[in-house]
């Protein structure tokens, strides 16, 4: 057990698996020798050589492509968006290639494809910089999304998704890069779909992914000196979405708040709450309350940045709304 | 750059016949396809590779098994130049589980594993990617492969072959970018949407080299393209050709053909790479014209039989649908 | 080996064409490339190319006629005098077959961007979704609690409000819904349990009291909840009492010749026409003559209905209900009458349809039968008005010095002062008053 910045569980994923199978190569820009935007891959050209740590030009489509051909043919590469703003350039080769080419050539060509970087808000980077992406990969059918919340769970799951044998949108968080947490020697796979519970309780089922973990978890310390106790459940992969896990606490809290980084139309927590609709209606003692970024793109604006986002006083007035505290 | 018109052909009779019956099937296959389209038994697009044929059995001519191919929805003629079943094709095309994609992909969508066929490929440029992937894969498996990349005039002007170019000579990818300008892209004619129409000079820009080839000159696309693969395969550097070439029928079955006249699609219709090859092997080659008409039925019969194979067979079961949207099934949302 | 040509789809939408004119003849050569005939889609007029090889043998449908897709249209041959007698004979005969079953074979489908079945595939399996009212089951009622498992009663919430509303214990419903959910019709189709009222439950007529000086207690102090109805009802009154300035006017009818036309009506068979009946085409009938006091009152503007829509009061357990006969002024008295029969049978069963209850551009509320003179009503917003109408008594007159009888009835107009003046609802309610006097013109 060694306790790790969240960069660095990720580093350990990539260069185990880079270790384990040499079909595994990473490309992206400033991966190698500025090693990462981010530092997230720092040490790797050293260790593996540019033959599979590889800088790329700023040509998101050209090297995103080049990643689906290179799958195309057996080899198992790791796409490093610098920020997953930049991956809307490639979003033709990540929607109508990676994600189609299974099913459209009738099961001949699988894409063991990552595609890995930081998503949502940075430090008052402003619009083009915050965006959230992960309703809209998982919008389609063919990608698997992924979202870890802590170190551990961050090189487990990274793992299991190199691994996999279809295309994986991976996402991480910048303001959590340097986020600390224990990590555990050996494999200790997070397997896809998989969710967990952060924080086991018995009035309200708070769930939360990412960067928004950290919140739910203040939180939930909040709710505890009122006498609320809150469950947090950590979904970990977006899609598919760990359901069974959803159930369980669900009909043990029945009440739910979805708290989630993106904006609030169509952001991935209305899927999350039309299933549990679905599935668990004579569950819910009362509606599902979800927090979620305001709507209007990202300003620049400390104070206007702050009240825009997700914040613990947020979630925890809607925790207590839920739980009919308020 | 220059054309091989006037030297001596490194074809024989035999390597002639072969690829004449190899454009006879290319082309006997596409017009019973837009038949088969006008009967409502294939919908949707359908883009035929008719005066181009040339280009794809003079390239292929040249592929290794380790060579990998990747073209635009222009692509059935490429995958039976490959060596791809027109059986499997024409069911493809009908959309039945017997197709080449299993009845999932259509027209625009053919692939072959064992041809290293990457597709058919919907979006204009969505293909380059693909393409130089293939070939950065020749390079880390050092497997001395080349990548064919295919695309239409059209797509010059597309981002991505930009960038495609630009990471191919910059890594050093073994990658062929095959330009087959048949002078519009759908209903725009090269002058209207290209500035600088001389196709081949654009490798300049990325310093590699480019050629320009007469694409309705078997002879010439044969052996020239027989040069330049070797030379790629030796320098791993990519190149770029701009075959010059033609279509007869409309951009695909729902194009009018309102932007060129008659006499336009005639004048090239008598370069027909087809009548050229047949006539030379009947005046000079010693080809008999009974050996040819039997030639034309055997090609003629196995069409037939593709496309009855096609009518014959049925349509994807219904759990089809959700077949191959994930390799590893790891649960639903 | 003879070739059929067949006719063919030349736009993705064709289902059949003209051939217009063969541009080739019988015996001509036919090679892949060559123009054989005009053929006129649905869109245009094209020139067909041939894909095929070979002898053109016989033209079986010629120029100028009518084709549908995949037709037979010619015949070739490979060989110049090949037979095809035989050939166009089954053709021919496959052509009728085809062209008499309703689509080929295998048709594939017309070309459109491939519509997306439904696909349920991931998820647990659910029943496809249909809108409308829950399958209607007649309900046990069960005489002890129903827990679902861990003792809980598992309801909708609309069920839970509409059996709240209704005073139903959930306890005392069984589910049809999932997992022995309550829903909606469970609360609809509820039968109380065989100890049934005292009296049949009539809401017209006097109220059943105990006996005067009977010592015998009546109901103790009850705190009786708001129903949604109650509540609403009060709602929009309370509106519009607060929010119009609203003057009344009052004028007596001479029901005489209604009486007398009321009788003749009635032996129609099949009919009971009533006062109120009359009433209302009458009513719809000045409402023509006067298109003002069929406004609405719509903030910044009134809006002057072309319909007329009105809507009759009724009285139902729990509080008061208004539906509409629309078209009033069009509707023959027999058809008025059967309608408010109709309508008046729905509201006490509770089951108008929003659609029947909600709108309407004047309101007639009737309390004559229970005995009422005259009474001020209060008018429905954004209505710009509403006739009180009161019972039939006779009365003595003077005409000429003689003293006569005479059956009267009273109708007062509650007018909203900003749609309607005094003069104009002095002027509406004669034009009624006539009407009324003069049943006949009814007929007009």
């Amino acid at each position: 057990m060694a306790v790790m910045e969240m960069k660095e569980a990720i580093n350990q994923a990539l260069k185990e698996e880079m270790i384990r199978d040499e079909k595994v190569f990473i490309l992206g820009e400033e991966v190698a020798e500025y090693n990462g935007a981010y530092k997230v891959t720092k040490g790797l050209l050293d260790h593996f050589g540019p033959k599979r740590v590889i800088d790329t030009p700023i040509s998101e489509t050209g090297f995103t492509g080049l990643a689906v051909g290179a799958a195309m043919m057996g080899l198992r590469p790791v796409v490093e968006f610098m920020s997953f703003n930049f991956s809307f350039v490639a979003f033709d080769q990540i929607i109508s290639n990676a994600a189609k080419m299974y099913y459209m050539s009738g099961g001949l060509f699988n894409i063991p494809m990552v595609m890995r970087g930081p998503n949502g808000a940075g430090p008052r980077v402003s619009s083009q910089h915050s965006h959230n992406v992960e309703s809209l990969y998982a919008h389609f059918p063919g990608l698997r999304v992924m979202s870890p919340s802590n170190p551990a769970d961050a090189k487990g799951m990274l793992k299991s998704a190199i691994r996999c044998n279809d295309p994986v949108i991976f996402l991480e968080n910048e303001l959590a890069y340097s986020l600390k947490g224990e990590v555990p020697d050996g494999e200790n796979l997070v397997p896809i779909g998989k969710g967990d519970i952060k924080r086991e309780g018995t009035d309200v089922t708070i769930i939360a992914w990412s960067r928004m973990m950290s919140l739910a978890k203040a939180a939930a310390e909040e709710l505890a000196k009122e006498g609320i106790n809150a469950e947090l459940l950590d979904p970990r992969t977006l899609k598919p979405l760990d359901m069974p896990l959803i159930a369980e606490s669900v009909k043990k809290t029945n009440r739910v708040v979805v708290v989630e980084e993106g904006h609030y139309f169509c952001g991935l927590g209305s899927q999350v709450a039309e299933s549990i609709y679905r599935d668990l209606f004579d569950y819910l003692d009362a509606p599902i309350q979800r927090i979620a970024q305001g709507e209007n793109p990202m300003p620049y604006a400390a104070n206007l940045e702050a009240a825009t986002l997700p914040s613990v006083e947020k979630i925890v007035k809607a925790a207590k709304q839920a739980a009919y505290r308020a | 750059m220059a054309s091989t018109k006037n030297e001596v052909s490194s074809l024989t009779k035999e390597k002639l016949v072969e690829m004449l019956e190899k454009m006879l099937a290319i082309r006997h296959f596409e017009e019973a396809s837009i038949k088969a389209y006008q009967q409502k038994k294939i919908a949707g697009f359908l883009h035929t590779y008719i005066g181009q044929e040339a280009v794809g059995v003079g390239t292929l001519a040249h592929k290794l098994p380790q060579d990998s191919v990747v073209t635009t929805y222009r692509c059935h003629g490429l995958y039976l130049a490959l060596g791809g079943d027109p059986k499997a094709g024409m069911a493809e095309l009908f959309g039945r589980i017997t197709g080449c994609a299993r009845g999932k992909g259509g027209s625009m969508h053919f692939f072959s594993k064992e041809h290293n066929f990457l597709g058919g490929h919907g979006i204009v440029g969505g293909q380059f990617g693909v393409g130089i992937g293939a070939a950065f894969k020749s390079n880390y498996d050092e497997d001395n492969a080349v990548s064919m990349i295919f695309f239409g005039d059209g797509a010059t002007v597309q981002g991505t072959l930009h960038e495609s170019l630009n990471l191919a000579a910059l890594w050093d990818l073994p990658a062929i970018f095959i330009c087959e300008d048949n002078q519009y892209g759908m209903g725009t004619a090269c002058t209207r949407a290209i500035a600088n129409t001389d196709i081949a000079s654009k490798a300049e820009a990325y310093g590699i080299k480019g050629y320009t080839l007469n694409g309705m000159d078997l002879h010439e696309v044969h052996d020239r393209m027989g040069e330049i693969v070797k030379e790629v395969r030796a320098t791993r550097r990519p190149v770029l050709i701009h075959m010059k070439t033609y279509r007869y029928f409309g951009h695909s079955v729902s194009d009018a053909g309102l932007y060129r006249t008659k006499d336009e699609v005639d004048s090239w219709k008598a370069k027909d790479p087809i009548q050229v090859i047949s006539r030379e092997l009947i005046e000079s080659k010693g080809l008999s014209e009974d050996e040819f008409k039997n030639l034309q039925k055997k090609v003629k019969s196995q069409v037939q039989e593709a496309v009855d194979f096609a009518d014959e067979s049925p349509e994807p079961p219904i759990e089809e649908l959700t077949q191959h949207v994930y390799m590893d099934e790891a649960g639903n949302p | 080996m003879p070739t059929s040509m067949l006719m063919p789809s030349l736009s993705p939408t064709m289902e059949e064409g003209v051939l217009a004119k063969w541009l080739v003849k019988e015996g001509d050569f036919i090679k892949p490339g060559m123009m054989l005939c005009s053929v006129e889609t649905d869109k245009t007029t094209v020139d067909y190319e041939s894909m095929d090889e070979g002898f053109l043998r016989k033209i079986v449908v010629p120029g100028g006629s009518p084709a549908k897709v995949n037709q037979l249209i010619a015949v070739l041959t490979e060989d110049k005098n090949e037979d095809i007698t035989q050939y166009l004979e089954k053709a021919l005969k496959k052509d009728q077959e085809q062209l008499a079953a309703k689509s080929g074979p295998k048709a594939a489908p017309a070309p459109s961007p491939a519509p997306a079945a439904a696909s349920n595939g991931s998820g647990p399996a659910r029943a496809a979704y249909t809108p409308g009212p829950a399958p209607r089951a007649a309900v046990a009622v069960a005489p002890e609690p129903v827990p679902a498992s861990g003792g809980r009663v598992l309801a909708s919430p609309l069920a839970r409000r509409m059996a709240e509303d209704a005073g139903i214990p959930l306890t005392g419903l069984a589910g049809s819904g999932p997992n022995g959910r309550i829903i909606r019709a469970d609360v609809e189709n509820y039968k109380p349990p065989a100890a049934a009222p005292a009296k049949g439950a009539k809401t017209e007529g006097p109220v059943q009291r105990p006996l005067y000086g009977s010592l015998a207690p009546i109901a103790p102090t009850q705190d009786l909840p708001l129903n949604m109805m109650r509540k609403t009802i009060g709602k929009r009154l309370l509106e519009s009492t607060q929010s119009m300035p609203v003057f009344y006017a009052t004028m007596k009818v001479d029901m005489g010749a209604i009486n007398g036309l009321r009788a003749q009506l009635n032996r129609a068979p099949g009919y009971k026409v009533s006062v109120n009946d009359i009433v209302v085409k009458a009513t719809a009938f000045a409402l023509r003559e006067f298109p003002q006091v069929n406004s609405s009152y719509m903030g910044d503007f009134i809006r002057q209905n072309a319909n007329i829509d009105i809507c009759v009061a009724v009285s139902i357990d729990g509080g008061l209900i208004t539906p509409i006969v629309r078209d009033a002024d069009l509707k023959g008295l027999g058809l008025i009458s059967t309608e408010i029969k109709g309508l008046v049978a729905k509201a006490k069963a509770g089951k108008l349809a929003p659609d029947e209850y909600q709108g309407g551009t004047f309101t007639v509320s009737n309390l004559g039968m229970y005995g009422v003179d005259e009474f001020t009503a209060i008018i429905n917003p954004p209505q710009a008005a509403i006739l009180a109408v009161g019972g039939i008594q006779p009365e003595v007159y003077l005409d000429n010095g003689v003293a006569k009888q005479r059956d009267v009835m009273k109708m007062t107009l509650s007018s909203d002062h900003r749609i309607i003046d005094g003069a104009l609802a002095a002027q509406f309610l004669s034009g009624l008053k006539s009407l009324l006097e003069n049943p006949v013109w009814l007929m007009l």
